[in-house]
């Protein structure tokens, strides 16, 4: 038996910081959610500072650096948040628990820890989901995130939401980016 | 890092005594113990060098400074503490009990049976608290850092008076090997360093030279390393120099010294002998004592310590880490958990990995710091879990908490620089971790804010196992029963205190973890994580709630729900979270405008639904006690996220005075379903621009408005109000249920020309025990608007602003007409105008005028009115102004259909000008007296002269005979009139005048007037007539009139030249019936009549006799008192035959003239012949006198020219010659 990461949470946040959509996965042992909605959603738009953080630094260095921002903090010894940011200003963060899941086969990849880029594939699923998304003609993506910039409408897609689903429940560490 | 001896955690760095500098009651060790007691007969050093020695050291103090190699180079090497003269170092040995009490070497420790004495901190010493089987005390750690110095630094005066010299040497001598020996006899390594001043005076000698060897051979100081000498009158500059310098010489000889005592630790270490016992132990105690595994932590700790003396972090994480490793495998294996022994060896495991990590910090091994944070507290857990009371206790997680402030606190402490570029929370990993390697994200250090709130949240867990602990075990009388030997209480209380029986006093879990939580929210707001601060405020504020600490909840609470960012972004679960905590905080504190207006926001459907609240607006305070006067609240809609949303649309965005424009204002509410529907007393609608505001009133609930939608048509009165601000006002059912839309239509008159903005809504509501008013502001948003019809259709309405109208002004029906306006207006000319107004409204107008004649010097404008009944022509009214402007004219009721006139009228002008006219007819219909309509018109007035002229002044003969010597004219001058009694001459003006008019105007009169004379003249001009009539000048033409004009000087003794001035007046008038007759008056150049000089003039009659004769007469005039004589020569000529003189002189007596004539007869007719050259010249000034020609003659550059008239004319012009 040994604990390896696994996804606790994933968060579409919109243009204007705004949570468009928040999918909470359970956490080994207990095969609880290791925080409550509430809590996650604080945890994700506590994520909205460093994104915030590291766009300044990177216009200040010139740095065209869109896309995967890597590990964008660590809340405390289980849980950390990875970011990818779209080129429309959609924000996707992955919350992970690194001992969120128990393996007992040989095939075990990852172990604890985390490698760079191991994030990569999840966040290019999600943009996959959020692209097909935005090809449905009643999705209006401006009432999600109005020009004002002030607050929009959560995605209600429940094939959105299944999706999310799906590509929480199968990460695993070590799986590479096809 | 409270729980922990400060001189076991806190960073070692050399320790320098300076003495002699400053009186100080820094004695070192304590007085009272038998210590080496360092003493000088010799003054301290007390001058204004002293002071700056003393300032610069402390300068150097390295004690406080920040952990990291950055702060510690240079300069900052050495804790430095400065002291008198005397200093006192502790004893190195125990006095032994034994009566032979010998001072011996500790390290000779060879087995002989006679008592050894031992370090009064070692474990064999009978009164050193570990004894017998302690493993270390924080004091030996103090003994080094603040105690014993690795360096002794003596500042010494040097004199200068060669006659004491010797005698002040000796003392020096003296002095220094006292301190010498005593620090000799103490057992310590202590270098001792001697810095000479020299004083002010010394005179530069080899003599100096010679007493400082003397002092060095009688000392046995070292003259590079201990010895050290400061020139006379050093510069503050040279004085920095000269501290920098025994710094730096003295620091590699501290290194050694301390590197002389890891050697001796290791050396005891090496050795592998159990050291034996000072002392037997004494009756009663156990015979317990180290094992050689626990004198190989204390060694190892030792080596560690010292190595951090030196610096040398690498050696010291080797020390640390062989100490730590025996401590846990071996030594703590074997102690009973139940035994003090066992937490001091835990507490020493604490330190050991505080030690190292500070290492680690300081090599910049972050990720390698947190690993081994993280493999301490796992090793531990394991280790308790087997051996202690277990890790699912209260004691644990206070252990954890403690454990994770250690880390924040040792990353503050250690300043490591996190802002860096790339604006990360956390730190990259080290170059020694392979890239691609597993890295938990813990284990990229994050700054200390994320360490002091995983403190916090093991408090939180603390709290909740301190919860969980039985009643029975909670009493204080349980306390030391075995029973209680179940918790672990390293560093936290017992049970007892840690969750009190009720009544009794213990720990505040939550103060602890407000405290964590504050110190984390420091460190989060200096990075600028302000979303990650709101977080922590939120839980920090839940825990003052249930501390029951009102006001400070409200203190954190009430800025958070005003400006959090949730609320913006959207985030409504932290919305309502912080939005109940905040009620809940205000209801207690008495905080009534909270109270409502978070509870004005929580009716908004989008929150969780709670079945057990009200959900009633107006009950928002019933059951608050604790306020004093009655609340009044005004909520701005950006403040909350209200469930009352409201529009204002315009149905057009464009209207006219005088037209009934629609507007709506629709209410959506989206309260909670359950909610109590909302009743307003008023709801009032501010704009911006002319329009009124509105304001709605409550009239009652109506049963069947209830529905999803109700369209209300709203009424509206106008209330002329007191204060200045008229209002429209209606009434309507104001009580909006959840999820209705209720539209209120009004339909409103457009008074004013202007753009009309609604601003704001107010909604106010007057409950039992409080005022609301709920202000929303109407922003243009990107959706469109909707115009809701009341079948409940929308329309959308795309318009930039569908709150804005504008209101364009109404088109005037009123119609200006310049009567009589002329093309061109000229100078000299009155200007009459009439202009006609007419009414073409279909009501009656009361009108007034305002008229402005813009230009350069504007002359007063006066305006009558005519009646209507124009043959009258009777002015009823009228008004004449200085000013540009002529306002408000009354011109009074014109009627429907009807016109009134004004007849304005400018007084004539000089001067050209060039003039606008404007005019503003403001009128209102007498069915709507407060709209103004407005009218305006305007026209441009040039004014120019008429006419101007040029001027040609030439003498003629005048036929009066002159005055004779030989007449003696007795006049009578008797009366008063004067007699002139000068020459007359006589002259002719010839006037060419062209018109500039654009018109053909009527001359009626031209006229010279003789405004003035200079120089004794009489003068007088005779006018040429013109017909009946006047003529008719045409534009562009040039006419021509001559006026003689004859000149008397009044005294004949008068010579002197005279001048006349002259105008020439045209009196004009248009060519229209009925104008008035115009002066224009034109200047003519100054005129010079001279009467002094000979003239000669010539003059032609053509004989009537025979017709081919032409008469040319030359009259010579003398007017002199002198007897002229004149040459005369006619030449002959080819165009005529002439007779006469050909060649003659002709002599004059003073005051007389002569003529000559000549007859021509011409060979060509009908034309200008000539020159005639006729030459007279005054013999005596032989000077040839000009001929002026007359009338009928012609001059230019040859000569005078003379008409040879055709021959039919000859007959008719019949002149006779008129000679003397």
């Amino acid at each position: 038996m040994a604990a390896i990461p696994s996804i606790a949470c994933l968060g579409v946040l919109g243009k204007n910081n705004n949570p468009l959509h928040i999918s909470i996965f359970p956490s080994q042992p207990t095969n609880t959610p290791l925080r409550t909605p509430l809590q996650f959603s604080l945890l994700l738009s506590s994520t909205l500072d460093i994104f915030a953080a590291r766009s300044t630094a990177n216009v200040n260095s010139n740095g065209g650096l869109s896309g995967d921002f890597g590990l964008l903090h660590a809340i405390d010894e289980r849980l950390a948040c990875y970011g990818f940011e779209t080129n429309t200003g959609v924000r996707f963060v992955a919350v992970v628990d690194v001992r969120g899941r128990l393996v007992t086969g040989e095939r075990v990849y990852g172990g604890m820890g985390m490698r760079e880029g191991e994030m990569k594939l999840v966040f290019k699923q999600m943009q996959r989901a959020y692209v097909r998304l935005l090809q449905n003609p009643f999705y209006e993506p401006d009432e999600h995130s109005p020009p004002g910039g002030k607050g929009g409408r959560k995605i209600t897609s429940r094939k959105f939401g299944e999706e999310m689903r799906r590509i929480g429940e199968n990460w695993m560490p070590g799986t590479i980016a096809a | 890092m409270e729980g922990y001896a400060p001189a076991f955690v806190a960073h070692n760095v050399p320790f320098m005594v300076v003495s002699g500098l400053s009186p100080s009651e820094n004695f070192g060790s304590d007085a009272g113990q038998q210590c080496c007691q360092i003493t000088s007969e010799i003054p301290l050093i007390n001058n204004g060098e002293s002071q700056a020695f003393l300032k610069l050291f402390q300068e150097r103090d390295g004690g406080q400074l920040s952990w990291n190699s950055k702060e510690y180079n240079g300069r900052n090497k050495f804790k430095i503490k400065v002291v008198g003269r005397e200093y006192n170092l502790p004893p190195r040995m125990a006095q032994l009990h034994a009566p032979s009490a010998r001072l011996s070497n500790s390290r000779d420790l060879s087995p002989m049976p006679r008592p050894t004495a031992h370090s009064p901190l070692s474990p064999l010493t009978p009164d050193s608290a570990l004894f017998p089987d302690g493993l270390i005390d924080p004091e030996w750690i103090s003994k080094h850092q603040n105690l014993v110095p690795s360096v002794f630094v003596s500042f010494y005066k040097f004199t200068s008076d060669p006659n004491l010299s010797t005698l002040h040497d000796n003392h020096l001598k003296t002095d220094i090997s006292n301190i010498k020996s005593v620090i000799a006899k103490s057992g310590y390594k202590t270098k001792l360093i001697v810095a000479l001043l020299s004083e002010g005076s010394i005179l530069k000698s080899p003599e100096v030279e010679d007493r400082l060897a003397n002092i060095r051979k009688a000392t046995g100081l070292d003259s590079k390393t201990s010895l050290f000498f400061l020139p006379p009158q050093s510069s503050p500059v040279e004085i920095e120099a000269f501290v920098d310098t025994i710094i730096s010489t003295i620091y590699p000889l501290c290194i050694e010294y301390y590197r002389e005592l890891s050697k001796h630790s290791r050396r005891k270490r090496n050795r592998g002998v159990v050291p034996s016992l000072s002392a037997s132990p004494r009756i009663g105690t156990t015979t317990q004592i180290l094992s050689s595994q626990a004198w190989n932590v204390r060694y190892d700790f030792k080596l560690g310590v010292f190595a951090e003396f030196r610096q040398e972090m690498d050696a010291a994480i080797r020390s640390f880490e062989s100490g730590y490793d025996i401590l846990l495998s071996e030594v703590m294996e074997i102690m009973p958990s139940w035994s003090p022994r066992f937490i001091e060896a835990r507490l020493l495991a604490d330190v050991f990995a505080i030690r190292t990590l500070r290492c680690l910090l300081w090599n910049g091994n972050f990720t390698g710091a947190v690993r081994r944070w993280q493999s301490h507290r796992n090793r531990l857990r394991k280790f308790i879990d087997r051996k202690g009371k277990g890790t699912l206790t209260y004691g644990w997680e206070a252990w954890e908490a403690r454990w994770a402030e250690v880390m924040a606190e040792m990353i503050q402490k250690s300043a490591i620089d996190f802002d860096d570029e790339s604006m990360s929370p956390y730190l990259l990993p080290e170059k020694n971790i392979v890239t691609g390697e597993r890295l938990e994200p813990w284990e990229y250090m994050h700054h200390p804010g994320y360490w002091y709130s995983l403190a916090s949240q093991h408090q939180t867990s603390r709290r909740a196992l301190a919860f969980a602990i039985p009643e029975e075990d909670r009493s204080p009388q349980t306390g030391k029963s075995p029973r209680n030997q179940a918790y672990d209480t390293y560093l936290c209380p017992d049970p007892y205190e840690e969750y009190p029986l009720p009544g009794q006093a213990g720990v505040d879990h939550s103060l602890l973890i407000i405290e964590s939580l504050t110190k984390a929210i420091i460190e989060f707001n200096k990075r600028n994580q302000l979303r990650q601060v709101q977080e922590l405020s939120i839980i920090s504020a839940t825990e003052s709630i249930r501390r029951k600490d009102w006001d400070v909840a409200l203190r954190i609470l009430r800025p958070l729900w005003h400006k959090m960012s949730y609320r913006k972004e959207g985030w409504w679960g932290p919305v309502e979270e912080v939005g109940w905590a905040l009620r809940n905080a205000a209801a207690n504190a008495g905080d009534a405008i909270s109270v409502i207006s978070v509870d004005w926001e929580l009716l908004h459907k989008i929150f969780v639904y709670r079945p057990k609240w009200h959900y009633d607006i107006s009950k928002a305070l019933d059951g608050i006690e604790t306020i004093d006067s009655r609340p009044s609240v005004v909520i701005q809609h950006q403040d909350v996220h209200s469930f009352l949303l409201a529009t204002y649309v315009f149905q057009n965005s464009e209207g006219k005075v005088g037209e009934v424009c629609l507007s709506q204002l629709a209410v959506v509410s989206t309260a909670m379903p359950a909610s109590i529907p909302v009743t307003m007393s008023e709801i009032k609608i501010e704009f911006e621009g002319s329009m009124k505001p509105i304001i709605l009133r409550h009239k009652g609930s109506d049963a069947t408005n209830s529905g999803k939608y109700s369209h209300n048509g709203v009424t509206l009165t106008d209330i002329p109000s007191q204060t200045g601000n008229p209002t429209l006002a209606g009434e309507a059912d104001l009580t909006f249920s959840p999820g209705q839309a209720k539209v209120f239509e009004f339909t409103c008159l457009l008074r004013e020309a202007s753009e009309g903005t609604a601003t704001s809504a107010t909604f106010s509501m007057t409950s039992k025990l409080f005022d609301l008013d709920f202000v929303q502001t109407f922003e243009p948003t990107a959706a469109p608007a909707t115009w809701w019809t009341s079948t409940s259709a929308k329309k959308q309405l795309v318009r930039e602003n569908p709150a804005a109208i504008t209101i364009l002004p109404k088109p005037p029906k009123m119609e200006v007409r310049f009567i009589g306006l002329q093309e061109q207006y000229y100078t000299n000319e009155s200007l009459v105008l009439q202009i006609d107004f007419v009414n073409d409204e279909e009501i009656d107008a009361v009108a007034t005028i305002d008229v402005w004649l813009l230009g350069d010097n504007v002359p007063p404008v006066s305006l009558s009115l005519i009646s209507p009944d124009h043959m009258a022509d009777s002015t009823t009214r009228s008004k004449e102004t200085k000013e540009e402007v002529l306002s408000a004219f009354e011109i009074g009721t014109i009627c429907s259909g009807a016109s009134s006139s004004v007849r304005m009228s400018i007084p004539p002008i000089d001067v050209p000008a060039f003039y606008e006219l404007s005019m503003k007819v403001s009128y209102h219909l007498v069915s709507d007296m407060e709209t103004p309509i407005y009218k305006t018109a305007a026209t441009q007035m040039a004014i120019i002269n008429p006419f101007e002229a040029n001027y040609d002044f030439s003498p003629l003969i005048h036929p009066d005979p002159w005055p004779s010597f030989f007449t003696h004219n007795e006049g009578d001058d008797t009366g008063n009139k004067v007699i002139h009694r000068g020459l007359s001459q006589k002259w002719c003006l010839t006037s060419r005048y062209f018109s500039f008019a654009n018109e053909d105007l009527v001359v009626e009169d031209l006229n010279v007037d003789v405004i003035g004379t200079n120089g004794g003249i009489h003068c007088y001009a005779t006018k040429t007539d013109l017909p009946e009539g006047g003529v008719v000048v045409s534009p562009k033409s040039l006419d021509e009139a001559k006026f003689e004009i004859n000149s008397q000087k009044l005294s004949l003794d008068d010579r002197g030249t005279a001048t006349l001035d002259v105008t020439l007046a045209i009196k004009w008038r248009r060519q229209t019936e009925r104008s008035a007759l115009n002066t224009t008056i034109l200047a003519v150049p100054r005129l010079l009549v001279s009467s002094s000089e000979p003239r000669v003039l010539a003059s032609v009659s053509y004989s009537a006799i025979e017709p081919f004769m032409i008469h040319f007469e030359v009259t010579i005039e003398n007017p002199s008192n002198h007897f002229l004589s004149f040459g005369i020569t006619m030449e002959p000529s080819e165009k005529w035959a002439f007779s006469g003189v050909k060649a003659s002189t002709l002599q004059l007596v003073p005051l007389s003239r002569k003529s000559l004539t000549f007859r021509l007869v011409p060979f060509t007719r009908g034309d200008w012949i000539g020159p005639v050259r006729c030459v007279i010249k005054d013999r005596y000034f032989q000077k040839i006198l000009k001929i002026a020609p007359t009338d009928g003659m012609r001059i230019d550059k040859e000569g005078i020219f003379v008409w040879a008239p055709p021959a039919e004319i000859e007959e008719a012009s019949v002149l006779e010659d008129d000679t003397e």
